[in-house]
């Protein structure tokens, strides 16, 4: 697959998302960009240890008080719906770490009292594994919101080469940020319930965003799951199904990708990327 | 002196509510007992950030001490900063509580450790 | 009351199986199921819903088509780029009003959200409070910390001691929400690389909000190496080990049928009752 972004995503943690994105990006046979979206435990960096390079702070702009013009008005503290600011008799205290950098304060302040200053909230940190260009976040402990630190870690796409997305997990805002304006949302589930259920609320959020996608179902038995069935009975793509494995899970366990540990499997992923391939230049099918 | 007792009703009979930030009241006296008025909570149901907007509420009204089951850090801070004093520790009803008060029974915090009186902390300190 | 948070860092180290084991083996307490975003607890349950209450997030901003006057200041003013063509997509929408605020027509209005739903339920195994939040829905920790507050006037009403609650993934709000003001935490890791680097990151979390926690390895036998590394690093940080459940097919065949391990023919059964042993002679010290 030349080019496009996929997003590797599942409503349930632990499916093997990252691993198998891993997997993906290791089986690409072109250079591959590899994005760490899941800024708040990003783990791929275990399965493909990159080479680190470069690393660079990520800021959002949060409010700063003038003491000269400020009149203690109290305006401020009235208007931020996330209550990251309090004014006292002679103090505005402010709240960084709740600040979602809306600007309102700052914008209006007055007396034009406030003015916006930099507070990190995580790093961008880059390195390579051989064809792979490693790109991951890292949000700072105690940080109230991560979609602005997965929006800079996007901002290293190139659109002109394959681009792989290692989401967070779960349905809510990180992974809408994540998903939007990708060209496949790749969902990985088991068949437990667990893994039925989520996957229906992963689904919700795909239609929203109207997003072509297919399904791994990860740790397959011989049964036919009920996941299997719910896919057929909606038209949604199972793409692949991987077995349980022990030794993959031992592998997976020591940080080493099931690629490599099992080297058959490498044509399961390349027939995934074929497949979107061919979903993502010829005919847009999405997710009924 | 104004102080104000985290409650879950709008009289001096009311429980004191545990959590300063997320109470559904705040019932204001004097040193007498004598109830002042009422406050109503109106950010219990904030995202974040309820402490330091009901420590806002209350740094409006000009009160002087909080009665209270346990505060925040990030509350502790603007409540701190306007000189309120705060008791922590604080249970039964709302006239108890004062009642306690006037007998000099009830520990007022001087930290943002002191949040919670016998809870167990963990040896490390933080990040 | 005593509180007791089952948290996992990672996700997919069968904190929720594990938790749906102790609903079967504790009278008396009230199950509690925080992880709002994708909640799984109930599928081993089976509840019967008794009060169903719907949730409302921030206000969202809306912009009155009648009264609009296509100045385009709202879309300026808007950090989130959620503002198009004077229209405020609900996604992309913060709800922080400052449209709301520059408006010179008063054409935009901050309107109630409904952004998930959250249930009192009857199990075979005693009383569940739990939620459901809305797809792509921000997860502030607010239906949280609601569930939590319903589970603990829930057992008050009952005359219980204890709340069992199944936390979130990941070390964010929602999480910093479940753990808040909680007797212990219970942390199920997993002998992985990723399980341990995560296992670091949630064990400073607690600390940071000091929470006491204690630590017990699922499918410890998948690499007894880590495990032994797991230890340690508990040892270095004084932290109490719980306990270790070894692999079992069963539990993923328990899993697929939506049933709780203990109600499995299995070697593990005797494992986790001697894990909640464990745990709730913590609790009882605390």
């Amino acid at each position: 697959m030349e080019k496009g972004v996929i997003t590797v995503a599942s409503g349930k943690g632990g499916t093997g998302k990252t691993t198998i994105a891993c997997c993906l990006a290791l089986s690409a046979q072109q250079p591959v960009q590899f994005l760490d979206c899941d800024v708040e435990e990003p783990n791929a960096h275990i399965f493909l240890k990159p080479d680190w390079n470069a690393s660079e702070a990520v800021s959002l702009r949060v409010p700063e008080v003038d003491y000269s013009k400020c009149t203690f008005c109290g305006k401020c503290a009235d208007i931020c719906m996330f209550n990251a600011l309090a004014v006292v008799p002679g103090q505005v205290l402010t709240f960084p770490e709740l600040c979602h950098s809306c600007g309102g304060c700052w914008a209006l302040c007055p007396e034009k009292a406030i003015r916006s200053v930099p507070r990190e909230i995580g790093v961008i940190e880059k390195g390579n594994a051989r064809d792979i260009s490693f790109i991951r976040g890292k949000l700072k402990v105690g940080t109230a919101t991560s979609p602005p630190l997965i929006k800079a870690v996007k901002g290293t796409i190139q659109r002109e080469s394959l681009a792989i997305l290692d989401a967070p997990p779960g349905t809510s805002c990180p992974v809408v940020e994540t998903m939007e304006e990708s060209d496949f949302i790749l969902l990985v589930t088991e068949p437990t319930v667990m893994g039925l259920n989520d996957l229906s609320l992963a689904l919700e959020v795909v239609r929203l965003l109207n997003i072509p996608c297919g399904v791994v179902i990860n740790r397959c038995n011989d049964v036919v799951s009920k996941v299997e069935k719910f896919c057929r009975e909606n038209s949604i793509p199972v793409v692949a199904k991987i077995p349980v494995n022990r030794d993959i899970a031992k592998a997976y366990a020591t940080g080493i990708p099931p690629v490599k540990a099992n080297p058959e499997l490498k044509e399961t992923f390349t027939a995934i990327l074929n497949h979107i391939e061919r979903v993502t230049t010829g005919e847009r099918t999405c997710c009924h | 002196m104004r102080i104000a007792v985290s409650a879950g009703g709008r009289t001096p009979d009311s429980k004191v509510e545990d959590r300063f930030g997320r109470c559904s009241y705040f019932v204001l006296v004097d040193e007498e007992g004598n109830h002042l008025e009422t406050l109503t909570n109106t950010s219990l149901d904030s995202p974040q950030g309820a402490g330091i907007a009901a420590a806002q509420l209350l740094i409006n009204t000009k009160v002087d001490a909080i009665l209270t089951g346990r505060v925040g850090p990030k509350a502790l801070k603007p409540l701190q900063t306007a000189g309120i004093k705060i008791y922590t520790g604080v249970s039964g009803t709302v006239e108890q509580s004062v009642g306690l008060f006037q007998k000099g029974k009830l520990k007022e915090i001087e930290k943002a450790g002191d949040t919670v009186p016998g809870r167990r902390r963990a040896a490390r300190g933080g990040i | 009351m005593k509180e007791l948070v089952v948290i996992s860092g990672k996700g997919g180290t069968g904190k929720t199986s594990i938790v749906s084991s102790f609903a079967a083996l504790v009278k008396k307490k009230v199950m509690v199921d925080c992880d709002v975003d994708a909640a799984n607890l109930h599928l081993f349950l089976s509840p019967r819903i008794k009060e169903r209450h719907r949730f409302y997030s921030l206000p969202k901003a809306w912009i009155d088509p009648q009264k609009c006057n296509g100045c385009g200041l709202c879309e300026e003013y808007c950090r989130f780029d959620a503002i198009e063509q004077n229209s405020v997509s609900t996604l992309g929408c913060e709800g922080c009003g400052v449209c709301s605020h520059v408006c010179p027509v008063g054409a935009v209005e901050m309107k109630d959200t409904l952004a998930g739903e959250w249930f009192k339920s009857q199990t075979r195994y005693g009383p569940l409070v739990h939620a459901r939040l809305g797809a792509g829905q921000e997860n502030s920790g607010k239906l949280v910390t609601l569930v939590r507050h319903q589970a603990a006037l829930t057992a008050k009403e009952l005359n219980y001691d204890l709340l069992i609650t199944d936390g979130p993934p990941g070390i964010g709000c929602p999480v910093i929400a479940s753990i808040g003001g909680a007797t212990l935490g219970l942390i199920i890791t997993e002998p992985s690389l990723s399980g341990i680097h995560d296992l670091k990151r949630t064990m400073d979390l607690a600390n940071f909000f000091g929470v006491p926690v204690v630590v017990c390895v699922n499918k410890w036998d998948i690499c007894p190496e880590n495990t032994e590394c797991i230890k340690s690093i508990c040892r270095e940080r004084n932290i109490p080990f719980a306990g270790q459940i070894s692999y079992d097919n069963m539990a993923m065949l328990a899993a697929t049928r939506g049933k709780p391990v203990i109600e499995m023919p299995s070697g593990i059964v005797e494992e986790i009752v001697r894990l909640w042993e464990r745990v709730f002679e913590t609790l009882c010290e605390i």
